[in-house]
């Protein structure tokens, strides 16, 4: 028989426009709620910081609102917090957050057994592929231009449930609280004409936000952007897996999000996977915007590891035309 | 003696047309001045050629061009073929024209052999010649889709009182001589037919031949159906038969099976899909047979093909509710596909090719008792579309990759007798990686479904006209999907494996008890055992009522399980048929007990010993409410119940109702994911309706339906809901609504049909919760469609579709949390509308005549009009920007089909 197979012209399916990609900040958001230390067990202080930002830059001293949710989200919510915990609440008003994980805080979003109102032992929480369990802590920032709301999830230092008591043990032994991540330096054009524009000393304090361009960069010109981290954000965990019922050991991944209050990033986020723990750097491509004017824009990247430690930095360029 | 009547009739009809004689240019001189043909040979005693029998029978014509030498003395010497119509004909026609005498051909006024050209054509004319007694109405009775010849079947002039009828002879025709003119009623009679009445008119001088396509019983199984094709299709001999009339519907491309989507009562599915929405059910509450046979997929992944190969299908049908006692093990509709008899003689068979896949079929006559068929297909569309498109394409769509393979073995044991074994096989894989320069965002998808059935079948018609029919069957069914979002030894993999065996038996008798009243009664016995593993979120895979958003990724929490169902259920059943008069009852009972064991009962742990559970589940029918003297009822057999009352020729009207039970769903019933005590739901069906003939070919219908369904599974609405309880039992719903149906089968080249459905179909999830639109809901499903042969081969055909947008959740608002991600806060629960459907499809199709083969080349255009149908909301990533993700642009798919 001939064969025959022909197709007419043939388009598929496009992705819609949905507007301006998130790496770009045109009102008022919080980039990033960080908990420090990142990990915590029942009763033992946390304090909370945010990356607040609009289109003019960081917020200086933002108006939070927080609150630490301590409603359950159904087992199969596609949510990651309770839509209960949206409700208006009695919430501590400051810039930061100090307060202690919750007690319970493992009946109610962990793996330690719990009974209903009826005393029937209720479905244990599931652990996220990390075996993490996360205590929800909401930052609800109040500005004149608009509302936003974030949550942190808080890692919760429960103990190992459903494993051997040798297994247990181990466990124990080799599980290291989560600590934040550390970003070291973001670079501009690293293999020409490298700028630093952001640089901390391992153990250094955060150096505070510039008030001036750190570089003039011309309008509508690409840049590549380097972020670097310190080689232990990326930290050795044990999880244990209940398939097969054996301790896996594990290294964070980093993912790192970028942005920008103009121009354009080739990747809203980029990132390193696990099996590339011992890589300490990414880098991205930032276009500038064009521009009539001398005008500055303001950039940020926020540095998150795969238990939920978080990071972030700031920087400021002038683009002119 | 009418047989041979009739056969020397049909030889009277076959003369060939005035003798079409030209004479071969004559060798001349080449200055003109040589011999001329001064006398053209002219033909003098003409014989007839022997019409092909079949051909002539199947209206079939042709014209057959000759050489014919002519010698001096008149007399023809070699006749040769110059152009052929087919080896029957040629030779029919050479041999007739080696019989021909011409007064010879004259060159210079001498008598002189010449060559001439002969055009005999064969075609069929009527004519009546009154000589004694004759044959005024005669015809042929064939079986509706094959047109295989029907014997036996009693064809009698009820109105001319008992006795005058004729019986069908092996080539299933029949003749009746001196018919008194004017109108009667005829009714062909045979025990696996329904008996069926029409009217023929018969008029002084002329003869009435007609062609009567019948559909057999299936053995034990009678008119189940509210809304179907009538039993008896009629056509008159002039008009031209086709027997693929599902096949050229536009947008199928040529799958008979696709047709089902444009049937009444069923709406639309989401792209690439492939569901079967029907009368407001969820698309796993309708349940496909094969020869009495489950299988779990009509269509393959994607709804681009079905998963049976439609040259072995004889019939498929559709029954939207109100079904009859022998089906059951769904709440929703009811598709039955009856697989095709094979060619009694002969190798047939066909090869196609278009831009979607390939496949083929033989079917092959090893002895007159024994037939063997085999047929395949392969896709390669996900192949096709990498070197068209743009590589995002999958994100959106994703493209399967199938195949399907069948193999059938008929044996005729006796007469009336038959065994036949077929394998139906059907996989699908889909593969899609979307990296991303975060690894954490990648995204991967990897879907594999397959089954497998071997279904044997025993008929047997007995001599008192009863029918017994047992089909065993085993199968297995595997179905695993894995969705990965991130890289890496801690990516997230959310999946699904199900790996199913099946094991049946259905078996059936039907006698007839006394004129007006048969009983058929059997047993439907089915037994799955499953083992079934889980790892991910407890919301993937979502379920309906759900609310969701299309893109969100899911929550970062795993968990795993794996466990083991066996659901056995055996279920007898009874359905009688009473006629009496204009009105015929169809009641039927189905008794449904399930037996149902499993381990685990509880999530496995290292400090406590598996444990399993086995109960059995009476039926408990939704009936008798609290009353007390009513409670017997709810472990009554479940009753059906269909009556028709024809209240002229024209008009008739049918109800119908039933009580319908669906096993639980074993991917419900995971320890950890599910709740491992879930049983049967049940429903209520309630429909009414009447059909009205316009003209012999041109059907109204309407139907009026009602469904309501309890038991239904749905998600525990507390957060803390209590070990292995995250299901709960307790929803119910309820669907109703309306359907029409304007249709013109097949007549002068022409059929179609219009349909349109209001339906609303509404769920309540608790029963402390309001009512909610059921997530397939569609309001309004509008479908035309025809189709037309312009003639030369030509035939083109359109179909628009109109649906009601599918409900959908608002997003009102997100916040960030976690990882980067934005999380929706929902509006109310299915309060928008994705925007409404519509679509114009076309079809165009050529077909020529080889010697041995006939050939199809077809032009599937879909979307003509380009039009940008939104399939499904999507956001950006904060949700603060709303799109639409649309279907498919203008998409022209060209096929080749070739039959012999």
């Amino acid at each position: 028989m001939r064969r025959l197979v022909l197709m007419l012209p043939l388009a598929l399916a496009c992705k819609p426009n949905l507007g301006s990609p998130p790496s770009i900040v045109e009102g008022p958001r919080i980039l990033a709620v960080r908990g420090l230390p990142a990990e915590a067990a029942e009763n033992t202080p946390v304090t909370y910081d945010v990356l607040a930002v609009d289109e003019t830059g960081r917020i200086a001293t933002p108006t939070i609102g927080w609150y630490q949710c301590d409603k359950r989200k159904p087992p199969a919510d596609g949510n990651a917090v309770a839509a209960a915990c949206l409700d208006p609440m009695d919430e501590t008003t400051g810039p930061t957050f100090t307060g202690d994980m919750p007690d319970g805080a493992c009946k109610r979003f962990g793996p330690q057994p719990d009974v209903d109102e009826k005393m029937n032992p209720i479905r244990p929480r599931d652990p996220d592929v990390t075996g993490g369990f996360y205590q929800p802590v909401r930052a609800t920032l109040t500005t004149s231009a608009g509302d936003a709301t974030a949550f942190a999830l808080e890692r919760i230092k429960c103990r190992l449930t459903g494993a051997s008591p040798e297994a247990t043990g181990l466990f124990n032994d080799m599980y290291k609280v989560n600590d934040n991540p550390t970003i070291t330096s973001l670079v501009l054009d690293p293999d020409n004409d490298p700028v630093t524009l952001f640089a901390r000393a391992p153990q250094a304090p955060a150096p505070a936000a510039p008030t001036t361009p750190v570089i003039s960069v011309g309008a509508n010109g690409g840049s590549t952007l380097a972020l670097s981290w310190s080689a232990d954000s990326a930290e050795a965990f044990p999880v244990w897996n209940v398939e097969k019922q054996q301790l896996d050991p594990h290294h964070e991944a980093i993912s790192v999000s970028w942005y920008a209050t103009a121009g354009s990033f080739d990747h809203d986020r980029t990132g390193v996977s696990e099996t590339d723990f011992a890589t300490v750097t990414t880098a991205n491509r930032w276009v500038s915007p064009t521009v009539v004017e001398k005008t500055q824009v303001h950039l940020w990247v926020v540095v998150r590891d795969s238990r939920g430690g978080v990071d972030f930095a700031e920087t400021l360029v002038e683009v002119v035309p | 003696m009418k047989r041979r009547t009739l056969a020397a009739l049909l030889a009277t009809l076959a003369v060939c047309a005035p003798p079409a004689a030209r004479a071969q240019d004559a060798p001349s001189h080449a200055d003109g001045s040589g011999p001329q043909v001064t006398k053209a040979p002219k033909l003098v005693h003409f014989v007839e050629a022997v019409y092909p029998k079949d051909r002539h029978d199947a209206g079939i014509t042709a014209s057959v061009l000759l050489t014919i030498e002519i010698g001096d003395d008149g007399k023809v010497g070699d006749v040769e073929v110059a152009q052929g119509a087919a080896p029957d004909f040629d030779a029919a026609a050479v041999a007739a024209a080696k019989q021909f005498v011409f007064e010879p051909a004259e060159i210079d006024g001498q008598p002189a052999p010449v060559k001439i050209t002969y055009k005999y054509d064969f075609t069929i004319k009527e004519t009546m010649v009154r000589v004694g007694p004759q044959v005024n109405y005669d015809g042929v009775v064939l079986e509706r889709f094959k047109k295989r010849p029907l014997a036996r079947v009693k064809v009698a002039i009820k109105d001319l009182g008992p006795g005058v009828e004729a019986v069908t002879d092996a080539d299933g025709t029949f003749a009746f001589t001196d018919v008194p003119a004017g109108k009667h009623k005829v009714e062909l009679a045979h025990p696996k037919l329904v008996t069926v009445s029409t009217e023929e008119e018969i008029v002084v001088g002329k003869k009435r031949t007609v062609k009567y396509l019948v559909e057999e019983k299936e053995e034990g199984v009678d008119e189940d159906v509210v809304v179907r094709a009538p039993r008896i299709k009629k056509e008159a001999v002039e008009t031209r038969i086709r027997t693929e009339e599902a096949r050229r519907v536009p947008g199928t491309q040529g799958d008979t099976l696709k047709v089902v989507q444009n049937l009444p009562g069923v709406g639309r599915s989401a792209f690439g899909s492939g569901q079967l929405i029907v009368w407001g059910s969820a698309p796993k509450e309708t349940v496909v047979n094969v020869d009495g046979v489950e299988i779990p997929a009509l269509y393959h992944v994607g709804g681009l093909r079905s998963t049976i190969n439609s040259d072995l299908v004889r019939s498929i049908e559709l029954s939207p509710g109100s079904y009859g006692a022998e089906y059951g093990r769904g709440l929703g509709g009811l598709v039955k596909i009856e697989l095709a008899p094979q060619p009694k003689e002969g190798v047939h068979g066909y090869v196609a090719a278009d831009v979607i896949d390939t496949s083929a079929m033989v079917s092959a006559a090893i002895s007159p008792r024994l037939r063997v068929a085999v047929a395949g297909r392969v896709s390669y569309l996900d192949r096709v579309l990498q070197g068209v498109t743009s590589s995002d394409v999958g994100e959106f769509v994703p493209i399967p990759r199938y195949d399907d393979y069948q193999a059938r073995v008929s044996l005729s044991l006796r007469d009336d007798e038959e065994l036949t074994a077929t394998f139906l096989a059907s996989d699908d894989h889909l593969r899609r990686n979307i990296p991303a320069a975060d690894p954490a965002q990648d995204r991967g998808q990897n879907s594999d479904s397959s089954y497998k059935r071997l279904i044997v079948r025993y008929t047997r018609l007995l001599a008192d006209g009863s029918s017994v029919a047992v089909t065993p069957s085993f199968g297995r069914d595997r179905a695993s999907s894995d969705l990965v979002f991130g890289n890496g030894p801690t990516a997230q993999h959310i999946g699904v494996d199900v790996d199913t065996w099946h094991y049946g038996v259905r078996g059936a008798y039907r006698r007839k008890l006394v004129p007006g009243a048969t009983v058929s009664f059997g047993l439907d016995l089915q037994a799955r055992a499953y083992s079934a593993h889980r790892v991910g979120s407890a919301n993937l895979p979502s379920r309906e009522g759900d609310v969701v958003v299309f893109g969100q990724l899911p929550p970062k929490e795993i968990a795993v399980d794996d466990w083991d169902v066996t659901i056995t259920e055996a279920a007898p059943f009874v359905t009688g048929e009473l006629v009496s008069g204009r009105l015929t009852l169809l009641p039927g009972l189905r008794f449904e007990p399930v037996l149902i064991e499993g381990s685990p009962s509880r999530p496995r742990s290292p400090t406590e010993a598996v444990r399993g559970y086995e109960r059995f589940d009476l039926p408990d029918n939704p009936v008798g409410g609290k009353s007390q003297w009513l409670a017997p009822l709810r472990w009554a057999p479940s009753p059906r119940l269909v009556a028709t009352f024809r209240a002229t020729k024209r008009l008739s009207f049918t109800a119908g109702g039933g009580v319908y039970g669906q096993p639980p769903d074993v991917e419900d019933m995971s320890p950890v994911f599910g709740n491992p005590t879930i049983g049967v739901s049940r429903a209520v069906h309630v429909s009414g309706g009447g059909s009205f003939k316009l003209r012999p070919t041109l059907t109204f219908e309407v139907v009026g339906f009602y469904k309501k369904l309890y038991d239904l599974v749905s998600r525990s609405e507390s957060p803390s809901p209590p070990v292995a309880r995250s299901l709960t039992q307790d929803g119910v719903g309820r669907s109703f609504g309306a359907q029409a149906l304007l249709r013109q089968e097949l007549a002068k080249g022409f059929f179609g049909w219009v349909t349109y459905s209001l339906i609303r179909s509404e769920r309540r999830d608790h029963p402390a919760q309001a009512w909610r639109l059921f997530d397939y809901d569609q309001t309004h499903v509008l479908a035309v469609l025809a189709s037309y042969q312009f003639g030369h081969g030509w035939e083109g055909g359109a179909r628009f579709r109109y649906t009601t947008g599918a409900p959908r959740t608002p997003v009102v608002g997100s916040f960030l949390v976690g990882n980067d991600e934005f999380d929706p806060i929902f509006g109310v629960h299915n309060s928008i509308r994705l925007p409404s459907f519509y679509q114009l499809d076309a079809r165009f199709e050529r077909a020529w005549v080889l010697r041995r083969a006939k050939l199809n080349i077809f032009l599937d255009v879909q979307n003509v009009t380009n039009r940008k149908n939104p399939e499904e909301l999507v956001y950006n990533p904060q949700f603060t920007v709303k799109g639409t993700i649309t279907g498919l642009p203008t998409l022209a798919i060209i096929g080749a089909r070739v039959e012999f």
